[in-house]
């Protein structure tokens, strides 16, 4: 009996807290001795099991450390050089010949660094996000999110950990996230989809989860955003379990900037990877694996790219047009497309560039005939201008080989503080090529 | 010195030399090293040549229609009204300026034509108008006269009476295969106050079958039901609207057909690719990537006659460096950027970026072809509305 009132009491405090709380937790009813000891026993082998691969994590985090510690400046330097003769070939052809008759081109710390400060511009940074030490390991899901990215044409996706985690009770945990990032314009951005990610110890019971959005101006007040129920997964010791957040992203807050959230089980135990038997403070910082097992990952746009989606269908679309298209006319040396490799690795940026190393840029190149024909997509206006061009060629210039038909590039870096940013750039690749 | 020895001698020679250099244009202008515009360099030949290459591109037969005036005013006026109903910033050829008058054309008729997506809009007159007494007025089209090209989108007989009393309902009697059976159309009326035919479905079978007569008898049913002729009702007239889309860009098409020029004089004419402008032409605030002017003068052309508007042809073109840092206004794509860093870096791999049209407009010609038509007629991406580096 004494037993039962101690197990009533903390959920009592936390009713009281919830003011706006409208779902009621189910009391816990009376168990047999027999389903006492069942329960207990089973929550020593978890005890046991979590023990075990705490420590693993533990042990996987160290040698990521060493490893890192451990690369010598020689090899560094090695793989830099290597990577140079690689850089920025045109062509197989070109290739062989820079091979054989000239030696390649090697750049200048100057070049290095003013090719730095133009590609980080682009990406809209002043420098180079500054890395906390040590980097947590990106996900595997991030891949997939990566992926996902380039597929659907997604713009952006960042990747956060939360920056704080407070664990008033066993059924509760408070998560606190940072949302800023170097290249944010809170009043362009459109938020399409936001989610946590949360790891969980498996079970045998089916569990409910609620995931609640803590008001900033009181926490006292909680608002529910998402709630559903767990069921078995006994392939692992744990489980990720997602919870569909948008709402509370897309709300206005006094501080856009930061989002917390309350999560709770409906059990008596919260038996996330976060959850640790040491009395919790309010201004501890948590070890780095609690923080994994509670992600937010937020996927958006800029409001002016509904052009530039509607441009990458049509791209879909033409992509078999284009290839032929560019068949015939590489045959002379007309207007056509040719090979431009761009190594990131070049930059040193493989640290915070995570991908793609290097991309296939491509260029036009060849000359525009006259009279133009079809072959080389043009427009009535660059025949007009090639006409004029054959009276007199030192007035006006004939028209020119550019790309007529370009796709995104999808780069996924680590940004300030360790947050994973994915985003898609129009105009980095070209598909095809048009004498305008 | 020429010019010295002109003042010395008289002063009335310089009207002469005025005269001289109204002459020498030839109709195209071009920006110069001040970003001015100033006519084009273009011998006697050249120009010729150009033109009849603009009116081929333009798909208007060369030599250039004769005219005298247009046919008929009503329907000149309804397809003027219609033209600077679609380009709301060009005027009408000061030749031409009678036909602004009155407004024939409301806004809700411009969607029932679909003209908005038209590629050409002809207006065509009856070759021939007999009235039968207590039968109607029949009016004979010839389809020769009308230039037919593309797919036709849509068709209207539109009937206008002059006088303030008009007809309670009008009705047409088209015949629909060669035994002479025909069938009867009700008009619609217009806001604007014009009674219309829709003869699209006819026009195809005209079209697809010449031995159908190409009549349509015209009459009126009085609120007593009695036949009526539109003669009743004081000075009428009759004329049809078609409108065309490109099923094929016929451009490409002619391009294609073209022969060879025979003529060995443009060898001395530097043909081929120009890699890069001539960097005298430019003074140093004017380097760098933009649009720039090149105008088709129709009046310096002699085309004054017969294209109703617009006045001239503002192509523009693109021209100037793409050299690093590529600023803003340069209007750069990433990739340019990219391609220009490398060619920074190694400028065996890759050339700089190239200065292009980076947005084109469309434009539309009103004129008078060699049947006497009315013809209004949309060629896309004409004239250069951004340019930027790519």
């Amino acid at each position: 009996m004494s037993e039962f009132l101690e197990s009533i009491k903390p959920e009592s405090l936390v009713e009281q807290r919830t003011e706006v709380h409208n779902q009621l937790i189910t009391t816990p009813t009376p168990t047999t001795l027999i389903v006492k000891t069942n329960f207990a026993i089973a929550d020593k082998v978890l005890t046991r099991r979590t023990y075990t691969v705490e420590r693993a994590e533990q042990k996987k985090n160290y040698h990521f450390y060493r490893a890192q510690q451990q690369i010598p400046p020689l090899k560094v330097l090695e793989s830099v050089l290597f990577l140079s003769v690689i850089v920025f070939f045109s062509s197989i052809t070109s290739l062989s010949a820079a091979k054989t008759n000239l030696p390649p081109s090697r750049f200048t710390e100057q070049e290095i660094q003013l090719l730095r400060e133009v590609f980080l511009k682009k990406f809209g940074m002043k420098e180079q996000p500054k890395q906390a030490k040590p980097v947590l390991p990106v996900p595997y899901y991030v891949w997939n999110i990566y992926e996902k990215v380039k597929k659907e044409g997604i713009e952006w996706a960042r990747h956060y950990y939360p920056y704080d985690i407070i664990e008033p009770d066993k059924s509760t945990l408070l998560l606190h996230y940072d949302l800023s990032v170097t290249v944010r314009n809170v009043t362009n951005e459109i938020v399409n989809r936001a989610e946590l990610k949360l790891k969980l110890r498996s079970e045998k019971n089916r569990r409910h989860i609620k995931i609640y959005e803590v008001d900033q101006r009181n926490s006292e007040i909680w608002r529910l955003i998402d709630a559903k129920f767990i069921e078995n997964d006994f392939r692992d010791d744990y489980q990720w379990v997602e919870m569909d957040v948008t709402e509370a992203i897309r709300r206005k807050r006094p501080n856009m900037n930061r989002v917390d959230f309350a999560v709770k089980l409906s059990n008596n135990h919260l038996t996330t990877y976060a959850s640790t038997s040491y009395q919790p403070t309010a201004y501890s910082i948590p070890p780095y694996d609690r923080k994994q097992a509670s992600s937010l990952v937020v996927y958006g746009q800029t409001d002016d790219t509904a052009r530039v989606r509607n441009k990458r269908k049509a791209n879909t679309r033409r992509r078999h047009q284009h290839k032929k298209h560019d068949h015939r006319s590489a045959d002379k040396n007309y207007c056509h497309r040719t090979q431009l490799l761009v190594d990131f690795n070049e930059l040193n940026w493989q640290d915070w560039i995570l991908a793609p190393s290097s991309y296939s840029a491509y260029q036009c190149q060849g000359e525009c005939p006259n009279p133009l024909t079809s072959h080389f997509n043009t427009t009535n206006h660059a025949i007009v201008q090639g006409l004029i061009n054959s009276v007199d060629s030192s007035l006006v210039p004939a028209p020119c080989c550019v790309p007529t038909e370009m796709e995104s590039l999808a780069i996924l870096y680590i940004d300030v503080e360790g947050k994973i940013v994915i985003k898609n750039y129009p105009d980095m690749e070209v598909l095809s090529c048009g004498c305008r | 010195m020429d010019c010295d020895n002109r003042s010395v001698l008289s002063v009335l020679l310089i009207p002469i030399y005025c005269f001289n250099v109204v002459q020498a244009s030839t109709g195209f202008y071009v920006d110069n090293e001040n970003a001015q515009s100033i006519p084009l360099a273009v011998s006697r030949h050249g120009s010729a040549r150009l033109e009849s290459k603009i009116l081929e591109l333009l798909g208007i037969e060369y030599p250039r229609p004769l005219v005298v005036g247009v046919k008929d005013d009503i329907a000149s006026r309804f397809m003027a009204d219609l033209y600077r109903n679609l380009e709301r910033d060009v005027e009408l050829n000061p030749a031409y300026k009678y036909l602004a008058s009155g407004q024939l054309l409301s806004a809700d008729e411009k969607e029932a034509i679909e003209l908005g997506e038209a590629d050409t809009v002809v207006s065509f007159l009856p070759r021939e108008q007999r009235t039968v007494p207590d039968y109607g007025t029949s009016l004979h089209f010839d389809l020769v006269n009308i230039p037919i090209g593309g797919q036709l989108v849509h068709a209207e007989l539109r009937i206008f009476f002059n006088g303030s009393m008009k007809p309670q309902r009008v009705f047409a009697t088209i015949p629909y295969s060669r035994d002479l059976s025909a069938t009867i159309v009700e008009s619609r009326i217009s806001s604007s106050g014009h009674f219309i035919i829709n003869i699209t479905e006819t026009l195809l079978r005209w079209i697809h079958n010449r031995s159908i007569l190409s009549i349509v008898t015209l009459y009126a049913i009085s609120a007593h039901g009695e036949r009526k002729l539109l003669e009743n009702f004081g000075e009428w007239r009759g004329f049809g609207i078609a409108s065309f889309v490109d099923g094929v860009n016929h451009i490409h098409q002619r391009i294609k057909r073209d022969v060879p020029d025979e003529t060995n004089e443009f060898d001395d004419y530097g043909y081929g690719f120009s890699a890069r402008p001539d960097p005298l032409r430019h003074s140093a605030s004017n380097k760098g990537c933009r649009r720039r002017t090149l105008y088709v003068d129709f009046k310096d052309l002699g085309w004054q006659d017969w294209v109703i508007a617009p006045d001239g042809y503002h192509a523009y073109y693109c021209d100037g460096f793409c050299s690093f840092p590529l600023n803003n206004h340069m209007n750069a794509t990433n990739h340019a950027i990219v391609q220009t860093l490398v060619h920074l870096i190694d400028p065996t791999r890759t050339s700089e970026a190239k200065c292009a049209p980076s947005s084109l407009r469309s434009m539309k010609i009103l004129f008078i072809d060699n049947a006497q038509n009315v013809v209004l007629k949309r060629y896309k991406d004409m004239q250069v509305r951004d340019c930027g580096c790519q």
